[in-house]
């Protein structure tokens, strides 16, 4: 029973991270750029979920979406796009920067203090299935996790949209040769990261039971950790590192002496830093990265 | 030629270097010597492996087998930056100077990085300029020189650690004529003066012949040819691997059913004075060439003669200096890439260019971007499917395990599909085996009699002639002759336009 | 005239004008009221911090997230060393017996601080040392993170989230000064050295700094081991100035923070990082103003709490779109130094 539990966890877990793993994988696909304002996209969607909760569910649920999206477009316009081109290190800083003003922001409009979380408030209610007594939220919470990974599967895989961006991530002048219009893909790119980001807002506020304008930090760098294990520039493998990530997280929780686990994060990214190490060509294997001399 | 036997402790040495990556063969069983004092060219068609020869002697590639010594020692372990301390230093084909740094800085890093203190290395890096003749230009930005100061300060810069072996590689791309034969006198006297070994990688073939004392060629990864000048340069096989081989039987050469009528129409694609610049390099110099509708069109020119250049510029992906273009009537200039697309211009990339990680249907999905939405686009799908017949059963597989010529036909296929009126080609031959390339040529002449018009580029001078119905000669960015194909192939005017000197027996070399 | 000096130098001239700035400010507001005086005193500690970040990523191209890490250790150094043994004891009980008695001088615990820093430095400078770009970056940033949920957990050693306090204060505005310009003055001479001198080749173009005999990996572990030990040193100054350490300071807030300095002013040169850090000390400090309202008139503009942070990085912003290279382009004072 108990191992069944942590399985549960262990793809719940993972399914989230798989997902903010993809959000920032498709990104750094496309534009070369490790989106750090991606879990803001996640703290936005929670704030406007809990903003909305007093609207009939479908409603709240079609107008937080629609915010994400457009949000995610305005900052790919605003920042983004001024700055394509530039090297790497400037697109990193630039995305530290919005993701830094708009937890600020956040701050700004709503305070600094933790507000509650309250949006459909049934899904706290547990349920009896096969012996185990879990929370609905769960069950939810899997259901999304699979119909999201399904859903962007099925859109990169047999969509004209998602195959153009998936073959402007490898290499953006021939698919620029075959007349790919690569703006478009790049705002394709950001939809589906930002839907991915509100899926990840929904379950994970639900979970914390409230609002903060720094809550997204802690899923972006566990997305990140993810996307790092899984290889930059593979999208499969940003999903993938998701859930290994899941898996070592309910691992080490269940294994390490409780003195030790606090210390998860530590060893996740030491975990980063030696993968970095090892494997520095093999990890960033797109090969536009590589230098012909 | 004999040799008398090198003698180890002063020589730079390759034994059976061998280098594979991702299922290629870049080099095979390749030998060299290079001994103090002596100037060694090395040659040989694009893809043909001389940088990567250079890479290996220099300590930037590992080779798959065989070994490397250098006075003696092997180099198997040494990084990079180890070789200059033992007396290698080397240039690169793109100058690679510190960008923000002044000329004079640039030389002096070289001293430092061996070790010097810096004032010691200045002082060391001011005598290098003035012995090169640009110590007026000690404090300019390296980035703000012209293309040839820049090779000049590369070479000083490898210069500065005091070289027992220098590895040039294309010290003479871009440089004009003159500018080209000053680099000869320099490189000359920086041998005698030095008393080091020279390795010099060019494409200049008048340069190569007149500077060195033995010649090594290279095809395909390997060896083909060794000595002097004057042997290498009357070598058959030496003028095949450049120009493709001459005895083609059994090789179809096209019907030319309508070349008369195409001559008084208007052209489907005409370029006019195109001038195009990479930074200070000039690429291209009032480049005029025509393809008439439903014409087969080469344009030929050893490596380095613009042919990207021009491909690129007509595709849209590099901007022009000056000059115009038209296609089909109606001006080219201002559009991007995928409106050039859209009225049916498409490019089959150097290389071929071909998207790995995705299924072959789905590369194919990619090139009909621009006509997905038609009526008749899933028709013509299965119209290009029934044309590459190798690739129907390989729709799922990933592209990457395609071999060389499937993916050529894939690259081709691909771009069919966006309906195009006029196909580019890139060096469609480049790396490919003989039979693969019969093969590509095949399709190729049968899409141009059935009324597509192509232009290609291709180094491979002999195939690319039997097909087409008029080529152009490119050379160092101007086009140096044209006319009918056919008579082209047997003109003595040929060889000279490509090379830049006559590579048949009994001619006198200019 | 600069032509001829030696880069030695030029580069000395440079950081006695640079030198003469800072303590001309450090002059002026030496008068100011106290609570000004703590505005300086913090912003010299920071401006030791983002020259020691230059000396790193400006010659190495290298952008540094992990060095608020070291500064962390500094202060942590500061507080093992200086807090009164009975406080040590009952706040730090998983400290070693020989480390509890001790109380030594500020001093000592701020070059401590930087000694323990740098050899943290070493040890994990060896495996970054070897990425390349990007993945540097992403490492250095691996780093600050490891460190952040080192400091907050380990509660025996370091206080885990709870406040060390006990220190004895000692970081007056003259110190913090001192050290900055003591800073600067390093940046100068390292920057001037063969060795500084090689590592900017490596950044230039690391592909042909092989070919003249530079060991990239050597040049960069020198500049971060050098770099941690000043930014040590700003950590345990840091700890005498709030007089407490808590874990939490030395995380993303002031990654944030140092980083706007170092690439507002220009990542690229010394006048760069003492610029940055003065501007965006004046804009935080305008802002900070703000956030507590002001009155135009006919209406009063109520201030809010996050605006400093929201103006700093639009200001970050704006000179990533507009000047990539920073208010001085990457060139010092008086054209000193520009062909470096």
């Amino acid at each position: 029973m108990i191992v069944l539990q942590h399985i549960l966890d262990a793809i719940n877990i993972g399914g989230l991270y798989a997902m903010m793993a993809l959000g920032i994988g498709l990104i750094f696909g496309i534009m070369r750029l490790i989106n750090f304002a991606h879990g803001e996209m996640v703290m936005a969607g929670g704030y406007a979920l809990g903003l909305l909760a007093t609207l009939p569910a479908p409603l709240a649920i079609v107008l937080s979406l629609a915010f994400i999206i457009a949000l995610a477009l305005l900052i790919e316009q605003a920042t983004f796009r001024p700055l394509r081109g530039q090297d790497p290190a400037s697109l990193l800083v630039a995305s530290f920067a919005v993701s830094y003003f708009l937890q600020n922001l956040t701050v700004m409009i709503f305070g600094a203090r933790p507000l509650p979380f309250s949006f459909a408030p049934g899904l706290a209610e547990t349920i009896e299935i096969a012996g185990l007594r879990l929370p609905l939220l769960q069950f939810v919470s899997l259901g999304l996790v699979i119909v999201a990974l399904a859903g962007v599967a099925t859109l990169l895989k047999h969509t004209a949209l998602g195959i153009q961006l998936r073959a402007a991530a490898e290499d953006v002048v021939t698919a620029r040769l075959s007349g790919v219009k690569v703006n478009r893909v790049i705002a394709f790119a950001f939809v589906i990261s930002a839907v991915l980001a509100w899926v990840v807002s929904l379950i994970y506020s639900a979970q914390i039971g409230q609002l903060s304008p720094a809550m997204g930090v802690r899923p972006l760098i566990i997305g990140f950790v993810a996307t790092i294990l899984g290889g930059l520039g593979s999208l499969p493998g940003a999903a993938l590192g998701g859930f290994v990530v899941g898996a070592i997280s309910v691992l080490l929780d269940a294994a390490l002496p409780a003195s030790l686990r606090p210390f998860r994060e530590a060893f996740l990214f030491g975990l980063v830093f030696v993968i970095l190490v090892m494997r520095p060509e093999g990890l960033l294997r797109v090969r536009a990265l590589q230098e012909r001399v | 030629m004999d040799r008398t036997a090198v003698d180890t402790r002063n020589a730079l040495t390759a034994r059976g270097v061998g280098v594979h990556f991702e299922g290629l063969r870049a080099l095979e069983g390749v030998d060299l010597e290079l001994a103090r004092g002596e100037i060694l060219g090395l040659i040989g068609p694009n893809g043909a492996g001389k940088t990567t020869l250079v890479n290996v002697l220099s300590g930037y590639l590992k080779p798959s087998e065989g070994s490397v010594e250098l006075d003696g020692h092997p180099t198997s372990g040494w990084s990079p930056h180890q070789f200059p301390r033992r007396g290698l230093g080397r240039t690169f084909q793109a100058a690679r100077l510190f960008p923000d740094m002044t000329v004079l800085e640039n030389v002096e890093m070289a001293g430092v990085g061996i070790g010097l203190p810096r004032s010691q290395a200045r002082d060391g890096a001011a005598e290098i300029l003035d012995y090169l003749g640009i110590a007026g230009r000690r404090h300019v930005t390296a980035s703000a020189l012209a293309y040839g100061e820049q090779r000049l300060v590369g070479i000083g810069r490898a210069l500065a650690i005091k070289p027992r072996y220098l590895l040039l590689d294309e010290p003479a791309a871009g440089l004009s004529p003159q500018e080209a034969a000053d680099l000869l006198t320099r490189i000359t006297a920086i041998r005698d003066r030095y008393g080091c070994g020279i390795l010099v990688i060019e494409h200049n073939m008048q340069l190569i012949m007149k500077l060195c004392d033995r010649v090594q060629v290279l095809t395909r990864g390997k060896t083909i040819s060794t000595g002097s000048p004057a042997e290498v340069q009357t070598d058959a096989a030496v003028r095949e691997a450049y120009l493709g081989a001459t005895d083609q039987t059994g090789v179809r050469v096209r019907e030319r059913a309508q070349a008369a009528a195409t001559q008084d129409r208007a052209p489907l694609l005409k370029v006019n004075n195109l001038v195009v610049d990479y930074g200070s390099v000039r690429a291209l110099s009032n480049v005029s060439i025509s393809v008439g509708r439903g014409e087969f069109v080469a344009v030929i020119g050893p490596n380095g003669a613009g042919k990207s250049t021009l491909l690129s510029a007509i595709a849209g992906l590099t901007r022009a200096g000056s000059g115009t273009m038209s296609y089909d009537g109606r001006p080219l200039s201002a559009e991007g890439t995928a409106a050039r697309v859209e009225r049916g211009i498409a490019l089959v990339p150097e290389g071929r260019r071909i998207l790995s990680n995705l299924t072959v249907e789905e590369n194919l999905r990619v090139g009909q971007t621009t006509r997905r939405s038609e009526p008749d686009a899933t028709r013509r799908f299965d119209e290009v499917l029934e044309r590459f017949p190798v690739l129907r059963p390989r729709l799922k597989g990933h592209a990457g395990k395609l071999s060389g010529g499937e993916q050529q036909q894939l690259a081709i296929a691909r771009a069919l599909l966006a309906g195009p009126t006029l196909l580019l080609l890139d060096e469609p031959s480049l790396g490919l085996a003989p039979l693969m390339i019969d093969s590509v040529y095949e399709t190729l002449s049968t899409l141009s009699e059935s009324g597509l018009t192509i232009l290609l580029m291709e180094q491979n001078a002999n195939r690319a002639l039997m097909a087409a119905d008029r080529a152009y000669v490119l050379r160092h960015g101007t086009v140096e002759l044209d006319g009918e194909a056919g008579a082209l192939r047997v003109d003595p005017a040929f060889d000279r336009a490509y090379f830049g000197f006559e590579t048949r027996v009994g001619e006198a070399t200019p | 005239m600069t032509r001829d000096l030696s880069p030695r130098a030029t580069s000395l001239v440079l950081a006695f004008l640079l030198i003469a700035a800072v303590a001309a400010v450090t002059l002026v507001c030496a008068q100011l009221s106290g609570g000004s005086q703590r505005v300086a005193t913090d912003a010299m500690i920071k401006l030791t911090i983002v020259v020691a970040m230059y000396m790193f990523a400006g010659n190495s191209g290298v952008l540094s997230f992990g060095h608020i890490s070291f500064l962390g250790l500094g202060a942590y150094s500061a507080a093992w060393l200086t807090i009164s043994p009975s406080i040590k004891a009952s706040l730090m009980p998983g400290l070693p017996a020989w480390l509890i008695p001790l109380e030594l001088h500020p001093a000592a615990g701020v070059i401590a601080g930087g000694l323990l820093a740098a050899c943290v430095a070493f040890v994990f400078g060896l495996p970054l040392t070897r990425l390349a770009g990007i993945a540097a970056s992403i490492g250095t940033f691996a780093l600050l993170v490891i460190f952040y949920a080192t400091f907050s957990n380990w509660t025996p050693v370091t206080g885990g989230q709870g406040s060390l306090y006990g220190l004895p204060i000692f970081t007056t505005l003259p110190i913090a000064a001192g050290v900055a310009c003591l800073t600067i003055l390093a940046a100068a001479l390292y920057q001037s050295s063969a060795a500084g001198f090689r590592l900017r080749g490596s950044r230039e173009d690391p592909i042909a700094a092989k070919s003249v005999g530079i060991d990239t990996r050597r040049e960069r572990l020198v500049a971060f081991v050098i770099s941690a030990f000043f930014v040590g040193m700003a950590g345990a100054l840091y700890a005498h100035f709030l007089t407490v350490v808590v874990a939490g300071e030395f995380y993303l807030k002031l990654t944030f923070i140092t980083v706007a300095m170092l690439v507002i002013g220009g990542m690229r040169s010394l006048t760069g990082a003492v610029a940055g850090t003065l501007f965006v000390t004046l804009l935080s400090e305008l802002l900070r103003q703000t956030e507590r309202g002001f009155d135009l008139g006919f209406v009063f503009v109520g201030g809010r709490l996050g605006l400093q942070e929201v103006g700093l990085s639009a200001a970050m912003l704006l000179a990533l779109i507009f000047r990539p290279r920073g208010i001085t382009g990457g060139r010092e004072l008086g054209g000193l130094g520009t062909s470096r």
